[in-house]
């Protein structure tokens, strides 16, 4: 009967797929409907909303705050350094371990055509006007002065919200159109050389080793870089970034010597550090944080050495003393996933206790945990969000601060500042995840079963 | 000429260090006198700083602090601090206890849901687990507490189920239970007797199920087993308790309050969406994989049996799945206790909210954290306690 088949087309394919998946019985039927009903109509409120509701001149108008809050803007070259370092590591390793260039270009691709040509030729500011007024009253003739605000859009072709996110994108540490620019060209080259250049010697411990300790270098240069300005003027985003990750870069050291603590031989080692770990999960971070706050002579001289240091330091103490109990925890699982083999083996070698560690147990148990390692660092970067409730000025701190203090401007743009600082936090944490994934993969860690 | 003693001095330290007996009692009392010294030291300025002086507790609170749902747990302006401070524990509960009942509730769903081969479903619940997993607790929070429920309606607008709920920038108002008799206390006795009956009844009856392959219903016979005590003794005592309804009242002074029922403050209901959400994404994550880690032979075999999709999920995989589920829950549920402290941010009276106003106040801080801590080691040993009863009770035995 099927003499004449059908050529192959991706319709028909697609089509094929369909009722092999979403329609193949009535009940699945039932729910592929209904899925995409409420699928449409949600994607239909959140589009409405996005370009025709809402109001993003306040978003706009505060980008810079939202991502380094009151830093002195000629200072800001020092953060732009940071950032381009970390664009050159970030797209180096993206080139030589991943490698999947088409996904990459085009997405830095629609970005730079988003910021290069839709902000351009737009501008967006608030026009004040002093006024003077007289007021008549009771025969009183009194004169009443300020000054008015008002919101003004110079607008090129492009739509609001679209300009607003153009704008949101390029200038978030108040750089201007060209180092936005140079930073996605560096983005798209530093991945072609680490793909065509660097991935030649990708087998090879050398490049692997300096790519990391220019990773792990990273932090404490651009904490470096921040000395002569004052902690302050840190605030928004680039706080929230500084404290994940001068708390996680301490916490997995400190982390790692408690986990090696709890298997150590010496049974007064062992017992204090159960005993740390133990007490410092016990009670919530955020209580952590506030008795640093409140602390003030209560614990004698060394907890008046401490609260005599700056709130921000404090803070980053308790990240990495509090993340250091939990990744101890999770090293400790590396530890004990170790075969009795290997401890014996290296003994046989007649290796000394320090040598047992570095060379033969170590990399192994922490790169079975690295998943799991960067899934703590994506609670330490969520918990960052906890500074808004210890008066730090966070991101989240920043945007109730916006919404208090601009509302003649913008009348209740609640739903889209907290969009946006949703997207800042999700941003970084989504990036995590997919990281801690890759690792997964690459590893192949939970591919036992 | 001092070369030789401290030669031999030397080789006989090494002598010591190196053997083992030794080198452990060096290691163990220098670093054993160095904690224990710590906590001395921690003792002792603790001592200076009048830790034992717990005269603050019995004075008043000072400020009502009325954002609990159950009006008992209300913190009155004169209220003696400790027991201000045993109702924020109390609140602590009563957001953390519904939280980890409707996350759970939601994420066996979405975790069932990512896993059906419904390609459309399985993404939209994946989609789910991504946006609230990466979100800050505390922005989920916020984003509920400052820019969702500003919208709501005024009070007099008189939004909702008229009789039955009615939502408003104030809060919810919701049907509660009241006191209508002083015998209540003996039915939630009585109710209590009823659950135990219930399941006694419905154990009997599995157990015959299991022995004769008759099938005798045990769950709708606890069910009903629970519901004769309770109906019998509701009215044997009398009527016991009775239902309120909310109703919005207009005093002659023009101001609109709600009357009957009770009113979810707004604090507590962001607190309790916000960990529900957040939690229920965890969890989501939490039954997919202990549903991935069930041999796929285990739902062939039970489809070769002709079981429904429905029965095989949760007659043959749940209960094995619950297995690798609980040490895991067990975890978050301790984690959703420590983070419902987020909820102080939002005004809601939990524990340190409560206890913070005490500090500001007092300047009691070693104490008053102190009892936090304690409140928070406790409440996570019952979480504890309790999932490892049930983690004992379903395993293979």
């Amino acid at each position: 009967m099927s003499a004449v088949t059908a050529p192959y087309s991706p319709v028909a394919q697609r089509i094929e797929w369909a009722q092999a998946n979403l329609f193949n019985s009535k009940l699945n039927s039932l729910v592929s409907v209904v899925t995409i009903a409420v699928g449409l109509l949600i994607a239909f409120l959140v589009a409405k909303f996005v370009l025709f509701d809402a109001n993003w001149a306040l978003v706009s108008l505060n980008r810079r705050l939202f991502f380094v809050g009151g830093y002195p803007g000629e200072e800001v070259y020092r953060i732009w350094i940071a950032v381009f370092a970390a664009a050159v590591l970030a797209s180096v390793s993206y080139g030589i371990w991943v490698g999947r260039m088409r996904p990459y270009v085009i997405t830095v691709g629609i970005i730079a055509v988003i910021v290069l040509t839709f902000g351009l030729g737009t501008n967006l500011y608030i026009e004040e006007t002093p006024f003077t007024q007289e007021i008549t009253s009771g025969g009183q003739t009194s004169t009443i002065s300020g000054i008015d605000r008002e919101l003004v859009w110079e607008q090129g072709w492009a739509p609001r919200w679209l300009y607003a996110f153009s704008l949101g994108l390029a200038l978030p540490f108040g750089g201007t159109w060209l180092i936005m620019a140079a930073l996605l060209a560096l983005l798209v080259l530093g991945a072609l050389f680490g793909k065509h250049v660097l991935s030649r010697w990708k087998s090879s411990p050398v490049l692997l080793q300096s790519v990391g300790a220019a990773w792990v270098l990273l932090v404490p240069a651009a904490v470096l870089l921040q000395i002569g300005v004052s902690i302050n003027s840190w605030g928004s985003a680039f706080l929230d970034i500084l404290i994940f990750a001068v708390g996680g870069f301490f916490s997995f050291f400190i982390g790692l010597v408690l986990a090696l603590g709890r298997i150590s031989p010496y049974r007064a080692v062992r017992f204090v550090s159960v005993g740390y770990i133990e007490v410092v999960r016990a009670a919530p971070l955020l209580v952590w944080l506030l008795f640093a706050t409140f602390l003030k002579d209560e614990l004698g001289p060394l907890g008046e050495a401490f609260s005599s240091i700056s709130l921000v330091y404090r803070v980053m103490i308790v990240f990495a003393f509090f993340g250091g109990a939990y990744i101890a925890e999770v090293i400790r699982g590396g530890l004990q996933a170790i075969p009795r083999g290997q401890y014996e083996a290296s003994n046989a070698l007649a290796l000394s206790s320090l040598q047992k560690y570095v060379f033969i147990i170590l990399p192994q148990a922490i790169k079975a945990v690295i998943p799991a390692i960067i899934g703590r660092f994506i609670a330490l970067w969520k918990d960052t969000a906890l500074l808004a409730a210890i008066s730090l000025i966070n991101t989240l701190e920043q945007a109730k601060k916006i919404l208090a203090g601009q509302t003649d401007i913008a009348d209740g743009a609640f739903f889209e500042i907290y969009i946006v600082v949703g997207l800042i936090y999700w941003s970084v944490s989504y990036i995590l995840s997919r990281l801690g994934g890759a690792a997964e993969k690459r590893l192949g860690v939970g591919e036992r079963r | 000429m001092l070369a030789r003693p401290l030669a031999v001095a030397v080789a006989i330290g090494a002598g010591i260090w190196f053997r083992n007996r030794y080198r452990h009692l060096v290691i163990n009392v220098a670093v054993g006198g160095f904690a224990a010294a710590f906590v001395f030291y921690i003792a002792s300025s603790v001592y200076a700083a009048d830790f034992f002086d717990f005269d603050f507790l019995v004075e008043p609170y000072g400020s009502p602090d009325r954002s609990s749902i159950f009006p008992g747990l209300n913190v009155e302006a004169g209220d003696p601090r400790w027991q201000a401070i045993l109702k924020g524990a109390g609140n602590t509960l009563s957001v953390v206890v519904f939280a980890i009942a409707v996350s759970t509730f939601l994420g066996l769903l979405i975790g069932v849901a990512r896993l059906t081969p419904n390609p459309l479903l399985s993404r939209v619940a994946k989609l789910y687990v991504e946006l609230f997993r990466n979100l800050p607790l505390l922005l989920i929070m916020f984003f509920f507490a400052f820019a969702m429920f500003r919208e709501l309606p005024q009070i007099q607008d008189r939004a909702g189920l008229n009789g039955v709920l009615f939502v408003s920038n104030r809060g919810m108002a919701v049907p509660w239970v009241e006191a209508g008799n002083g015998l209540w206390p003996l039915w939630l006795i009585a109710l209590a007797i009823g659950i135990v009956a219930g399941v006694i009844v419905r154990s009997r009856r599995m157990k015959q199920e299991n022995d004769t392959g008759q099938s005798t219903h045990p769950n709708a016979w606890g069910g009903a087993t629970f519901a004769a005590v309770a109906a019998v003794s509701y009215f044997a005592l009398l009527l016991p308790v009775r239902i309120t309804l909310p109703e919005v009242v207009q005093a002659a002074s023009g101001f609109y309050s709600y009357a009957g029922g009770n009113v979810l403050k707004l604090g507590y209901v962001s607190a309790l969406i916000a960990l529900s959400l957040y939690f229920s994404a965890f969890i989501a994550e939490i039954v997919r994989g202990s549903i991935q880690a069930i041999s796929r032979g285990q739902s062939e075999a039970a489809a070769a049996l002709g079981l429904s999709a429905y029965q095989q999920l949760t007659l043959i995989i749940l209960p094995q799945a619950l297995r690798i589920m609980i040490p895991a829950l067990n975890n978050e549920y301790q984690n959703a206790n420590k983070d419902s402290t987020l909820a102080h941010a939002i005004a809601y009276g939990e524990i340190v909210l409560i206890s913070n106003r005490i500090v500001n106040n007092e300047g009691s801080l070693l104490q008053t954290y102190f009892f936090i801590f304690v409140v928070f080691v406790l409440t996570n040993l019952v979480i504890s306690f309790i999932m490892n009863t049930i983690n004992r009770n379903v395993q293979v035995k």
